[in-house]
């Protein structure tokens, strides 16, 4: 009995033996462990960070912006650099030949070193020279020309373009006052006047020169496209018809009386 | 799911990419093979589709559904291609709902990965994650709206869902091996939020959603070890800079007051003061006072992001934040985070899940206390 046990247990010794001896099992490599289970982990409370250590540590202060502004400037208001008046030019030729006006242009051009004007109108042919506010200017051009070669040079008056001067037009405001009519003398029906013309210019300077000129008191009103200068008032008519005597006398014949 | 893609008040077009029926009453219009566009005109009250070959006038017959052959069948609209049916239904009298109506699994496969990255297999435990959190949601907003035209909408008004082209094969596979899986609390599915970045500092729903009682979004810090865990998220920290113009305009558009909508027409000296007044637990700002000018304002909640906001009508990245001045006219704000820091932060998932961390050890460990729960297999 005691041998079979032997012989039946003798394979199984022999076997766990051979086992045990295996020289590779000392190179199996463990199993890898459980990845994802067995994993420990703790939250570390105090890690240090600059954001929230800050947060922790700043006490909220009021945060004051400020700004000022300032609006922005104004644009300049646009000045006209010209303006149209009524003027004299001196005219050296009128003519159907349009060769020949230029040929004359180019003449005239050795004489003065003024504007030329070429253009047509009313079917002629015409060269004008020179843009002058006042009439002894282009008197003094005019003889220029006919000495030198254009005997029928001759003044003409007409709009003209000249530029505005930059205090100019301060100077005209300025003046304004003296150009309006004074309501304070406003005392009588009658008024003369003196001219009409489509140039504001020239109904100041009208203005101006009967104030050096007259006694009595002079300004303009403007009536459509008319500056009309007038003189006055006056109570009587009498008194009225006087002035306008004077006025006729000393250049403006076509002056009549307004009532 | 119901899922609203747009409301629309002028005509727009659905392509059909495979065989789609409109079953109505006296037939069945076929579309796709022979019809693959299908213009839509709200009418008042009604709804024309048409295309070269069918002209469809419906008036008071709402909702009109036009199903598909085959579960695989897609359409295209907008630019983006959508599995399931198509659901007409009247918004008013003169716009209509266009609605996408597909299984809740199917569903997922369009919003996970337009939620969570979804392309690398070490933030596969994240995924899963993201899956039962979007799954959750979606869950607990289908058991609100029975009696609405539609379950969700597909934009961060609630979960981000992109159609059937969004797809990747692990997100897949994440929503499979977590298929019909809910977290739950007290036997309901649980109020899950979720959010990019949380800054290292999670938000206790209570100071957010206090009519919720969300207990088990506690807050506190977010770290594994003594590493933040949303660390390598590009909004872990950022600085944002608000000149005295910007705050200006802001003030116009939330409290209709502005010194510089007029034109400036005399020396103006502007002036802004903020005070940050009360912060939560968590460091993230609860109440902000504005005086500016003769007005002294008080925000709090999501109008603090909603004013700092740039550009307008979006959000601060955060509300985790502290002033400081650039210039005398500049504000600083220092801030960390993206979102409102509540629930599970996504950036801290895919850390977690890098680490190691198993799904079910992510989604305890944003939400303690609850349990996860099989609805379906």
């Amino acid at each position: 009995m005691k041998r079979r046990i032997i012989l039946i247990l003798c394979p199984f010794i022999l076997l766990s033996i051979l086992i045990s001896c295996r020289p590779s099992s000392r190179f199996i490599k463990p199993e890898s462990e459980t990845p994802i289970d067995s994993t420990l982990y703790f939250e570390q409370v105090d890690i240090s960070d600059p954001f929230l250590d800050s947060l922790n540590q700043i006490q909220d202060k009021k945060i004051t912006l400020s700004k000022t502004y300032v609006p922005p400037a104004q644009p300049e208001p646009e000045i006209s650099q010209f303006k149209e008046v009524e003027g004299f030019r001196v005219q050296i030729f009128a003519g159907l030949d349009s060769i020949n006006a230029l040929a004359i242009k180019y003449q005239a051009k050795d004489l003065t070193s003024d504007s030329i004007h070429f253009f047509q109108e009313k079917g002629l042919y015409k060269i004008q020279v020179g843009d002058y506010q006042f009439r002894s200017e282009a008197d003094n051009l005019k003889t220029t020309f006919r000495q030198n070669g254009f005997p029928g040079a001759w003044v003409v008056q007409r709009s003209i373009i000249i530029p505005v001067e930059p205090d100019q037009n301060a100077d005209i405001e300025e003046q304004d006052e003296i150009f309006q009519r004074d309501t304070t003398q406003e005392k009588g029906k009658y008024k003369i006047q003196v001219l009409a013309t489509n140039s504001e210019v020239k109904a100041q300077m009208t203005v101006l020169d009967l104030k050096e000129n007259n006694k009595y008191q002079a300004f303009f009103e403007k009536s459509g496209n008319l500056y009309k200068v007038f003189v006055g008032y006056f109570e009587i008519e009498e008194k009225a018809r006087e002035a306008l005597e004077e006025i006729r006398k000393i250049g403006f014949p076509d002056a009549w009386l307004v009532y | 799911m119901r899922v609203h893609l747009a409301t629309i008040d002028t005509n727009d077009v659905i392509f059909f990419k495979n065989t789609y029926y409109l079953i109505a009453e006296e037939a069945r219009y076929e579309f796709g093979e022979r019809n693959q566009n299908m213009t839509i005109v709200p009418l008042t009250n009604g709804i024309q589709l048409y295309n070269a070959n069918r002209n469809l006038l419906y008036r008071n017959h709402f909702p009109i559904t036009i199903v598909p052959e085959d579960d695989n069948n897609h359409f295209v609209f907008r630019g983006r291609e959508y599995s399931g049916a198509i659901i007409f239904d009247s918004a008013s009298d003169t716009s209509l709902y266009i609605i996408n109506k597909l299984p809740l699994e199917e569903y997922l496969k369009g919003v996970v990965p337009a939620e969570i990255t979804s392309t690398k297999t070490e933030y596969f435990e994240a995924m899963k994650a993201q899956a039962i959190c979007c799954r959750t949601y979606a869950i607990s907003k289908l058991e609100n709206s029975t009696n609405n035209p539609f379950d969700l909408y597909s934009s961060t008004l609630d979960q981000v869902y992109n159609g059937y082209k969004n797809h990747t094969p692990l997100a897949d596979q994440a929503i499979i091996e977590t298929k019909g899986t809910i977290i739950t609390y007290n036997g309901k599915p649980a109020h899950v939020y979720y959010h990019s970045t949380c800054g290292g500092k999670l938000e206790a729903a209570e100071n957010l959603w206090p009519e919720q009682n969300a207990l088990y979004l506690k807050g506190g810090i977010d770290a594994v070890s003594d590493t933040y865990s949303c660390s390598s998220s590009p909004y872990f920290r950022w600085i944002e800079e608000r000149s005295i113009e910007q705050l200006d305009s802001a003030f116009w558009k939330q409290f209709n007051r502005s010194a510089l909508q007029q034109p400036i027409k005399d020396t103006l000296n502007l002036e802004f003061i903020l005070n940050i007044t009360k912060r939560h637990t968590s460091g993230r700002v609860a109440e902000v006072e504005i005086t500016y000018s003769d007005t002294t304002v008080t925000l709090q909640g999501y109008n603090i992001r909603r004013f700092f906001a740039q550009p307008p009508k979006q959000y601060l990245k955060s509300s985790l934040f502290y002033f400081s001045q650039a210039n005398d006219s500049t504000l600083k704000i220092r801030g960390a985070g993206y979102g409102h820091g509540a629930g599970m932060c996504q950036y801290g998932a895919l850390f977690m899940a890098k680490q190691g961390f198993p799904y079910y050890q992510i989604l305890s460990k944003y939400f303690p206390g609850t349990k996860l729960s099989k609805l379906y297999n």
